[in-house]
């Protein structure tokens, strides 16, 4: 049993040397293992910087509040270190990194999270039953890492990251966004199997509720103008489905 | 050649235990036993030759940068080019010696080697500044032999001074015409655009001459000026040039090269920057025939930070004989972080016996910067694009020119001055015509 | 070059080199700068005379012709200045290298009969091993000026395969030398060319016989020891017509105060339709000059592959070159060059078109960190008559840090016109995106950084013999430990 607690959280986006712009304006949230986490909200509301944040992107600032992965604060961990205390995150528009191989990535992240190399039988087994699963084509562990993948099949592979890695929390920024409705489906799926196999601890950050028909959440957060701004369980994002989010938009506005 | 290298080339066939061990011994074409010599008069040490000290100082002298490269006002400092240095070996330098020579202008009462004209719009200001005064010599860093004679013998600068915030759609243009092409005429010529200040400069060289000419160029803070050298001399006219402009804070500075005519051109071309936010394009142009020597030369000293660069040369050579050179150095110094810089030069072969030519160097001091990269490619005409004309019904004859005229279009359309476009274009179907007899 | 493309029993591609060979994961995490006891060494002559190559020549017990063209190359040394262009040589005091060391009386045929310091260096260096493993056809191992161990398959050598080291070469086989030895690189081709022929010692010959094909590769493996050593080796390969040879040559060296000096030149002659391939790994301790001429000359439809990968060293100057004489010849190199601090790596190539419908490519990485200097310099010339030539030229460049420098020369000669050229550089920064996607799976900075580089090196790498490939890796990830802070 694990939780994850966000506490008063302030973020600014570092835009040069001198300026920065702040983001979240004190942001609570907890999340504790084997719950799923809606977070919903209108474009600039935060939601991808909640995501980075977390994660530890260079990019933002974190100007006060804490970030506690079971009672220890993570703020001031780099990325590797929160990586390996079992944070994930599967990102919005995923890197291409020339030369370097999906299996060998694969790998060496695996041993870098586990503290020890992989055995090889289990593991190129392992590789080949999550990449089935996913709908991935077999030949895809020997090119290099996201280079010329489709949007759907960046996604499918963060997806096939974050079933072999086996994270306690997994952070999903809009991996809904830019799929087509089979691929949604078999997303979704890895999501739940990771979900249910690890009890892992999800946040789905996402624009749409289509997502949702997929994923069941336990709770949704609607976040307007770095905080959130309503909560409740899943019959929030239907409501959200009929409304939109003009109402909450009329409150920050007021 | 010392004696020693003599005795030795006699002892080609030379043989000991019945074996060759002189200089017949190499199996590559073109090589002796010291080697091979890639050009006749260069006395060549290495594998790869390179970056040799310019002449100021002993030929011995280590220069590992472009940023080491001499400068100086005294005529003194530079030797006499003998075509083994770094900068000179491309150069048919036994043919640029009169334009070495420190001597005058050699006008005559009433009829100066180069007539000079310049009408000058209203509200700007155009006078001389004499050796010194500044803003003389405060840009222009004479940085060979060619240089330092130019402006040591060319008595008063000519000075045009555009005034800040002046805004002028049509060009101003400078002539320079040559009246003999056995006279030397030496010239500096100093330009400032004023502070924000939005203009177009042509330099025009006609006729013919022994023609060493400089041009010094400021461009303050926040203004915009494309400066076009037109190098439309006859054909048996020499010139040898030194172009340096510093651009200003947030300041636009569009140079443009376009060299159809002489028999020999070898211009240089730098820039530096003042402050930050500036931006630098370089453009050249050039259209060789049989027996012509066109050379261009360009460096972006990337000296300050967040400054752009973008430079590109295009060229077409065509009979027997023909030859052009392209040396572009960028530099992107330490201190210069944001750099954004990019480089390219692209040759069109049209016919036999014609030699290009293309040296792109890229020094880079510091890992801060937003892009650098350098490009040169020469060929012939890409039967891809030919086929797919004629396959329109296009005739090959004229297919061929579209693709030339394409090719050299790139650079045209930096112009943005009409009637100028519209007469180099007439001069290229002019070229054209010469390379189908 | 044709990818390799394995799969597993269940169909899954496997391109990962330690996927594919599990048991090369025991082979050494090499650390070179060890020294063994060194009494030849200490005994060794210091300085340069007509003396010493006298001296050198008789010990061989030479033709009196080599002895002459040794002479010959020594005047022309004396003569000819400092190159003056490339990376700052005037660290090396010539008066102060040891010209010639001899380490054992004779040479090995078993690893067993070398002297016992020998044999422990190059068992740390895992070149035994490779050899019991069957990964090299023939292996040969020169200590100081020496060649100490040498082997080659029988059946190699039944098919009339000679791979021995030059010294014996020339005993016994003098017709060879007579006809090739200096015909690509002259004697007074370059100041250091000049300086390996007036005292060259130990390197390999090969002669590959017509229609011959060596499937595993050859290995030469060079070591030096003694502090301030020069090393002078000199190989020629012969390959005769349509016969096929990989050459695989590694260099190391231990960390001294003052420096060594490496200066090799290798010969190379690809007959009609043959195909040469020589890959060199380069990792020398950070206080060797290493200034190399390589150069093959390509005859009608030939094929000539430089892989040179520059890992080691204080100072490297080295442009492999390819002249292509016959019709249809193809030159090719692959370079990698590492510069980490107080390193300058100055190399590139050199594919010179004599012939017409010749064909040439040089793909050039290299990689700057802690200050050091990496610069690519090549030539592409095309002479008069060269008529339908090739050439295209990519050279990238990236910079891991804001105090590294990367610079780029090429030197482009055309003297023909049909002729089709292409050159391109970059050079950039490993990106702040591709670091976070990294460390948000968990690797370490260092790791994730070396991961980008190797990624950037991967196409040549891809290349290399797996082994070789999987010592880059290495080296790579040693050069970047502690890279970043």
């Amino acid at each position: 049993m694990s939780t994850l607690e966000i506490k008063d959280l302030h973020v600014s986006v570092i835009l040069d040397d001198e300026n920065t712009k702040p983001i979240l304006k004190g942001v609570n949230l907890t999340i504790n293992s084997g719950e799923i986490h809606a977070i919903m909200g209108p474009n600039g509301s935060g939601k991808s910087t909640l995501a980075s944040t977390v994660a530890g992107h260079p990019k933002y600032q974190v100007d006060s509040g804490e970030i506690l992965l079971d009672g220890e604060d993570v703020t001031a961990m780099s990325v590797d270190e929160r990586a390996r205390a079992g944070l994930f995150l599967a990102m919005q528009y995923p890197v291409e990194i020339p030369g370097v191989t999906m299996s060998n990535f694969l790998r060496s992240a695996k041993t870098a999270i586990d503290g020890e190399a992989p055995a090889l039988r289990t593991w190129t087994k392992d590789v080949k039953n999550a990449m089935g699963e996913l709908k991935i084509d077999p030949d895809f562990v020997s090119r290099n890492v996201n280079e010329g993948f489709s949007g759907g099949e960046k996604k499918r592979h963060e997806i096939l990251q974050l079933e072999l890695l086996r994270p306690k929390f997994a952070i999903l920024d809009e991996t809904d966004s830019g799929l087509d409705i089979d691929a949604l489906q078999v997303v979704s799926e890895g999501v739940n199997r990771a979900h249910q196999g690890n009890e892992m601890g999800v946040m789905l950050i996402t624009h749409y509720t289509r997502i949702l028909r997929y994923i069941k959440p336990d709770f949704v957060h609607v976040f307007v103008d770095g905080k959130v701004a309503d909560q409740g369980g899943a019959e929030l994002a239907d409501r959200l489905e009929e409304e939109g989010y003009v109402n909450y938009l009329k409150g920050a506005a007021a | 050649m010392t004696d020693q290298i003599k005795a030795e080339k006699t002892e080609a066939s030379e043989k000991v235990d019945g074996v060759v061990v002189g200089e017949s011994r190499p199996a590559i074409p073109g090589m002796d036993q010291e080697g091979e010599k890639l050009s006749p008069d260069l006395a060549t040490d290495d594998t790869i030759r390179a970056r040799r000290s310019a002449n100021a100082g002993s030929d011995s002298q280590v220069m590992h940068s472009r940023a080491e490269r001499p400068w100086s006002f005294d005529v003194a400092d530079f030797s006499l080019p003998t075509g083994r240095e770094e900068e000179w070996r491309f150069s048919p330098v036994k043919q640029l010696q009169r334009v070495f020579e420190d001597v005058a202008s050699e006008d005559r009462e009433g009829d100066p080697a180069a007539e000079y004209t310049l009408d000058v719009p209203e509200g700007w200001d155009a006078g001389t500044l004499a050796d010194g005064q500044e803003p003389r010599d405060t840009v222009l860093r004479p940085a060979d032999r060619a240089a330092v004679v130019g402006s040591a013998n060319a008595g008063p600068a000519r000075y045009v001074r555009i005034p800040e915030n002046a805004e002028r759609r049509e060009p101003v243009t400078v002539r320079i015409a040559g009246r003999d092409a056995e006279r030397r005429s030496n010239s500096h010529l100093v330009i400032e655009a004023g502070a924000n200040s939005h203009t177009t400069v042509v330099i025009e060289h006609t006729g013919s001459s022994l023609h060493n000419g400089n041009v010094e160029t400021l461009v303050r803070e926040g203004a915009t000026l494309t400066l076009i050298s037109l190098q439309r001399w006859d054909e048996d006219a020499v010139h040898v040039g030194q172009h340096d402009a510093e651009v200003g804070k947030d300041a636009s500075y569009k140079h443009i090269a376009v060299t159809l005519g002489g028999r020999i051109v070898r211009l240089n071309s730098n820039v530096r920057y003042a402050d930050e936010g500036g931006s630098a394009q370089m453009f050249g142009l050039y259209y060789a025939d049989s027996g012509q020597h066109l050379e261009h030369r360009s460096f972006v000293d990337h000296n300050a930070p967040r400054n752009t660069s973008n430079v590109l040369y295009k060229g077409a050579l065509q009979g027997e004989g023909a030859r052009t050179v392209w040396v572009g150095d960028v530099l992107i110094q330490k201190e210069a972080e944001g750099t954004d810089s990019y480089e390219k030069n692209q040759n069109l072969v049209l016919t036999d016996g014609a030699r290009a030519d293309s040296v792109p160097n890229l020094e880079i001091e510091t890992g801060v910067i937003e892009g650098a990269g350098h490009a040169s490619t020469t060929g012939q005409m890409d039967d891809e694009h030919l086929w797919y004309l004629m396959a329109r019904g296009i005739p090959e004859k004229q297919a061929r020119r579209l693709v030339v005229r394409g090719f050299l279009n790139e650079i045209v359309q930096q112009i943005r001055v009409p009637e100028l476009e519209e007469s180099l274009m007439e001069a290229f179907e002019a070229e054209l015509a010469l390379s189908d007899n | 070059m044709t990818e390799q493309v394995e799969r597993t029993a269940d169909g899954n591609v496997i391109t990962d080199i330690l996927e594919r060979n599990p048991e090369l994961e025991g082979i050494g995490h090499y650390q070179y700068g060890w020294y063994d006891s060194d009494e030849a060494g200490k005994a060794a002559q210091r300085g340069l005379s007509e003396d010493v190559v006298r001296d050198i020549s008789g010990k061989k017990d030479e033709p009196e012709w080599m002895l002459n063209l040794r002479l010959k190359a020594l005047k022309f040394f004396d003569r000819k200045p400092m190159p003056n262009w490339g990376a700052d040589l005037s660290g090396i005091d010539f008066d102060n290298i040891k010209y010639f060391v001899r380490s054992t009386e004779k040479q090995a045929e078993t690893w067993e009969d070398l002297p016992e310091e020998i044999r422990d260096t190059y068992e740390k260096l895992g070149i035994p091993e490779a050899e019991r493993n069957r990964l090299v056809a023939g292996v040969a191992a020169q200590y100081e000026s020496e060649v100490v161990y040498h082997q080659i398959r029988e059946d190699l050598e039944a098919q009339g395969v000679i791979f021995m080291d030059t010294d014996t070469a020339l005993k016994e086989h003098p017709e060879f030398f007579e006809e090739y030895f200096g015909t690509v690189i002259p004697v007074g081709d370059n100041k250091f060319a000049a300086l390996n022929t007036a005292v060259w010692s130990g390197g390999s010959f090969v002669y590959v016989p017509p229609g011959v094909h060596v499937e595993i590769p050859l290995q030469a493996y060079f070591r030096i020891n003694t502090e301030n050593m020069g090393q002078f080796e000199r190989t020629l390969i012969i390959a005769d017509e349509d016969s096929y040879v990989h050459y695989i040559e590694g260099c190391t060296a231990p960390i001294y105060k003052s420096d060594s000096l490496h200066s090799a030149v290798v010969e190379i002659i690809a007959k009609k339709n043959a195909r040469v391939r020589y890959t060199t790994i380069q990792n020398w301790s950070n206080n060797v000059y290493n200034l190399v001429t390589k150069r093959a000359i390509a005859h009608e439809g030939a094929t000539m592959e430089w892989i040179d990968g520059n890992i080691g060293s204080k100072v490297t100057q080295k442009y492999p070159a390819v002249y292509m004489v016959g019709e249809h010849a193809k030159g090719e190199t692959l370079s990698i060059a590492f510069a980490g601090e107080g390193q300058h790596q100055d190399t590139g190539s050199k594919m010179v078109h004599i012939a017409p419908n010749t064909s040439s490519s040089i793909v050039s990485k290299s990689v700057a960190r802690g200050g050091g200097r990496a610069a690519y310099r090549g030539l592409v010339q095309i002479r008069e008559g060269a008529k339908h030539s090739k050439n295209n030229v990519v050279c990238d460049a990236l910079l891991v840090d804001t105090i590294s420098r990367s610079d780029t020369y090429p030197y482009i000669d055309i003297r023909e016109d049909e002729v089709t050229l292409g050159h391109e550089a970059t050079v950039s920064r490993v990106s702040e995106e591709q670091l976070f996607y990294l460390m948000q799976r968990g690797l370490p900075e260092d790791e994730a950084m070396a991961m980008i580089v190797r990624g950037f090196v991967e196409p040549i790498a891809r290349e290399l013999p797996m082994e070789y490939a999987l010592e880059l890796n290495r080296l790579i990830e040693l050069q970047m430990e502690g890279s970043v802070g």
